[in-house]
């Protein structure tokens, strides 16, 4: 007796399958957007990677431009 | 014979044309300076140049990139917010409360099996006391109500009252 299993009865059993089901659609819909929160972040990195390239060439370029002012053939 | 009178028209006063004098400009010798691989340096000049405004053209990609994030964020929130109200507002609600334990099969099997010992010690003639029904305690926890400052204290109490009830369980 000291461990029987216990039911408990459910009166609106409909309602609570209905609110399980809304539960499910909601954290399908909260993955979608979290998956797409995540896309736009790769191409934020995406992104921030490119200017890290973009500025070490201007860099590189503009060393360049310095180092060709700087030393002028004929002064 | 008379003369004839003829009148002359005033010619219009002629303005007077102020010339502007530009400033003297000190001259100076004008030197040049020849550098090496002029070729090379425009090019790399204007290749700079359109890199820097590829880059601000990915800096405004960038922005609408975050907007639609920050959106999405806001999204989120909303979707957490009302499976927050969902769980913890209506199902939680159909769910009874109390300190109750599930019961496993091997426990059901385990308790049957001592019954069953019981039963056979009951039958040598012994004073034993007979087993009373217990009664299933059932505690009902009260919800309570935050009225913290914040919502972030409210979800923090909220957590430890949970963490609480799951320690309880354990």
């Amino acid at each position: 007796m000291e461990r029987m299993p216990v039911f408990i009865k459910v009166d609106e059993y409909n309602e609570v399958l209905n609110v399980v089901r809304l539960v499910r659609k909601k954290l399908e819909e909260s993955k979608e957007t979290l998956a797409r929160i995540h896309e736009l972040k790769n191409e934020e990195d995406h992104q921030l990677e490119m200017w890290q390239t973009t500025l070490a060439e201007v860099e590189k370029k503009i060393d360049f431009v310095d180092h060709s002012l700087n030393e002028p053939e004929q002064f | 014979m008379a003369k004839k009178k003829t009148t002359r028209k005033k010619a219009p006063a002629r303005k007077k044309t102020v010339r502007k004098v530009a400033p003297k400009r000190e001259s100076h010798p004008e030197f040049m300076v020849q550098v090496n691989e002029p070729m090379m340096l425009r090019k790399d000049v204007l290749e700079s140049l359109r890199e820097v405004i590829i880059f601000m053209q990915g800096y405004e990609k960038f922005r609408a990139v975050q907007e639609e994030k920050v959106a999405l964020f806001s999204v989120l929130q909303s979707n957490v917010k009302e499976l927050k109200t969902l769980i913890d507002g209506k199902l939680r609600g159909y769910m009874p409360k109390g300190k109750l334990t599930a019961v496993t099969h091997q426990e059901l099997v385990k308790a049957e099996l001592k019954e069953d010992r019981e039963e056979m010690v009951e039958i040598v003639p012994m004073k034993s006391a007979k087993a009373q029904p217990e009664e299933v305690k059932v505690d009902v926890t009260p919800q309570v109500i935050d009225s913290g400052p914040s919502d972030l204290d409210q979800l923090e109490d909220q957590l430890h009252d949970i963490e609480n009830q799951l320690q309880n369980l354990q």
